[in-house]
């Protein structure tokens, strides 16, 4: 295929999922709206996990501010939710900024980055859990309101729907973006060898400090997006580590640092842990999680790198 | 608040302490010998725990009996998983090596999730409840065998090390690793062997703390953190560092407990993992932490 070819597949994909939702049942729908949903969260933890090469086991952190934010501003102030994903999304790159600036300038790497964040975002969860003002371990419910896109409540899931999937397009150029600018030959570099990058000039702490902020801020959106579409958040489901871990599975099985490949992960896992969910019913709840160990373990030995980079290389080679 | 709670709360510290060093001593043996830094170390305490426990209920009998059972079932679980899982990533990248690692962790809690349920079991033997008072310090019978015991163990591994040819070649494997491969040193071997007794040796304390303890299939975290940070205080591949950082940080939890309601107590683990690896992160012997 030329990559002509590939454009024109690309436009009509694009097109095909406009019309889908016209042809199929609300379950489908749902699980559609799972998968953009989980689409974006990939791509944009890709920015931090994939460009840069840091593995944050914390994003639930930032998924959780954002649900926070606009639902607390909705229930205390009565402001629009599109209004509270926007300062959720500053929330997170403010808090994202000094962690970024602090993790990696005391060097951490590896397996003592991924478990700082994963205490970080723990931290935040035991706050979240123990304060009054934001619900406590029950959680906090979204007032029903008029169904408006000023009020971002539907009592069809058709707008969610197209929601979820211009936040996924957009989340792709953005990614596109950074990929074709100057910051991700810097990322690159550092990724690479980070002590050779050093040498030859490269900030490597400035430009993954930007990966992690930018990361964040559209991470945040999401969390919103979570909190209006089930109209429901609690610490154990927004901010607790299963959310981060279904946050960063889909983009290393799909293709680390890859274009596309956060977006094929979800394409994969997001429909497979919804159908297992379904199968094995509400009362083993880590059935899924458990496919994703033993994805990952397969995906690891076998296919180190991901499943795109797999199919390109075997293509290539015929 | 008054001396004697204080100072109850610094020698439990100190006992809990000693037994993370030995958890911890399992971890760092792994790294120094394979440089592997396995996420999954809890878990494999967690399953070792499950297995003694189910010994004592099933077959009836004494908790630290079940370590006869226990042992060799944890080994064995440690050997095939590296011969089968760790042994294919040993030369790659470092990225891989966690990921494959976190996908076990993965694995092992929500199989343990499946077969066993999320509910706390602990046993309930009356030696739970067995207290004995030193010099007005009133201190749990359990946790005194546990901390004994994981003392003799630490020495029984030393000497293990120092004094045997299986320790010495595990050393020489660490110092130099081609080197070894020239004198005859049969790599492979050696590798499987180390992860299962490095698994073997963080297990024991776990089959130890059992009868005041209660297991379920997400304790393996609330092991692997501080034994990251314990790592980190003593420098990898420390054993001596181990045992002190080890220390270090059941004392502080234990103080962290005195001071917070016990829904946040996590707190102090890991604001203390983040404030360690931030500020001293070439270890408190100068061993370089490995980027």
């Amino acid at each position: 295929m030329s990559e002509k070819h590939l454009k024109v597949a690309g436009v009509l994909a694009i097109l095909v999922f406009i019309a889908l939702p016209l042809f199929v049942n609300s379950y489908i729908v749902h699980i559609c709206i799972l998968i953009y949903s989980f689409g974006y969260l990939s791509c944009a933890w890709n920015i931090i996990g994939g460009f840069a090469g840091q593995l944050s086991l914390g994003h639930a952190l930032f998924f959780g501010i954002g649900a926070y934010t606009s639902t607390l501003m909705l229930i205390r102030l009565g402001i629009s939710p599109w209004i509270g994903m926007l300062i959720g999304g500053l929330i997170s790159a403010i808090i994202a900024l000094p962690i970024g600036i602090i993790v990696f300038r005391y060097k951490l790497r590896g397996v003592f980055f991924a478990i700082a964040t994963l205490c970080f975002a723990e931290i935040f969860r035991i706050l979240v859990s123990q304060i009054r003002f934001t619900g406590g371990s029950e959680g906090l419910l979204i007032p029903i309101m008029e169904s408006s896109w000023i009020n971002f409540q539907f009592e069809s899931k058709l707008p969610y729907y197209y929601i979820a999937y211009i936040m996924m397009l957009l989340m792709l150029l953005v990614c596109y973006a950074i990929k074709k600018a100057k910051l991700n030959y810097y990322l690159f570099s550092v990724k690479a060898d980070e002590d050779a990058a050093s040498a030859i000039g490269v900030d490597a702490n400035k430009y993954k400090t930007i990966a992690y902020v930018v990361s964040a801020f559209f991470t945040s959106f999401n969390g919103t997006f979570f909190a209006q579409y089930y109209m429901f958040i609690e610490p154990e489901t927004t901010c607790a580590i299963p959310t981060s871990i279904d946050i960063l599975m889909r983009p290393i099985i799909g293709g680390l640092g890859t274009l596309f490949g956060p977006i094929l992960g979800s394409f994969i896992m997001t429909p497979l842990s919804e159908v297992i969910r379904k199968v094995v019913g509400s009362g083993m709840s880590g059935v899924h999680l458990l496919v994703y160990g033993v994805f990952l373990i397969v995906i690891c030995i076998w296919m180190p790198g991901g499943i795109l980079p797999y199919i390109a290389r075997s293509i290539k080679s015929k | 608040m008054p001396t004697n709670i204080i100072i109850e709360a610094f020698v439990g510290g100190l006992l809990t302490g000693g037994i993370y060093g030995v958890i911890a001593l399992g971890l760092t043996l792994i790294f120094g010998i394979l440089r592997v830094i396995n996420f999954a170390h809890g878990e494999f305490l967690m399953i070792g725990m499950y297995i003694s426990y189910f010994s004592c209920t099933y077959l009836g009998i004494n908790p630290y009996l079940s370590l006869l059972i226990m042992i060799p079932v944890v080994f064995v679980l440690g050997v095939l998983c590296e011969l089968f899982l760790i042994k294919p990533v040993l030369n790659a990248p470092e990225d891989i090596q966690i990921l494959l690692t976190f996908g076990l962790v993965l694995v092992f809690q929500n199989l343990a999730l499946l077969f066993w349920t999320s509910d706390l079991r602990n046993l309930s033997t009356p030696l739970a409840f067995k207290l004995i008072t030193i010099w007005g310090i009133s201190l749990r019978l359990t946790t005194v065998i546990a901390f004994l015991a994981s003392l003799l163990l630490s020495l029984a591994f030393y000497l293990f090390i120092k004094k045997t040819d299986f320790g010495k070649a595990i050393r020489a494997c660490s110092e130099e690793r081609e080197g070894a491969l020239f004198s005859g040193l049969k790599l492979n071997r050696i590798y499987c062997l180390t992860f299962g007794i490095g698994i073997t040796l963080s297990a024991i304390p776990g089959a130890l703390i059992l009868p005041n303890y209660s297991v379920s299939p997400f304790i393996g975290l609330s092991f692997t953190l501080p034994c990251f940070i314990i790592i980190v205080l003593g420098g990898l591949g420390s054993a001596p560092g181990a045992l002190l950082g080890g220390i270090i940080v059941g004392v502080a939890e234990s103080f962290g407990g005195l001071l917070l309601p016990g829904s946040m107590q996590k707190l102090v683990t890991y604001i203390l993992f983040i404030a360690v690896v931030c500020l001293k992160p070439s270890g408190l012997f100068g061993a370089k932490v490995r980027d």
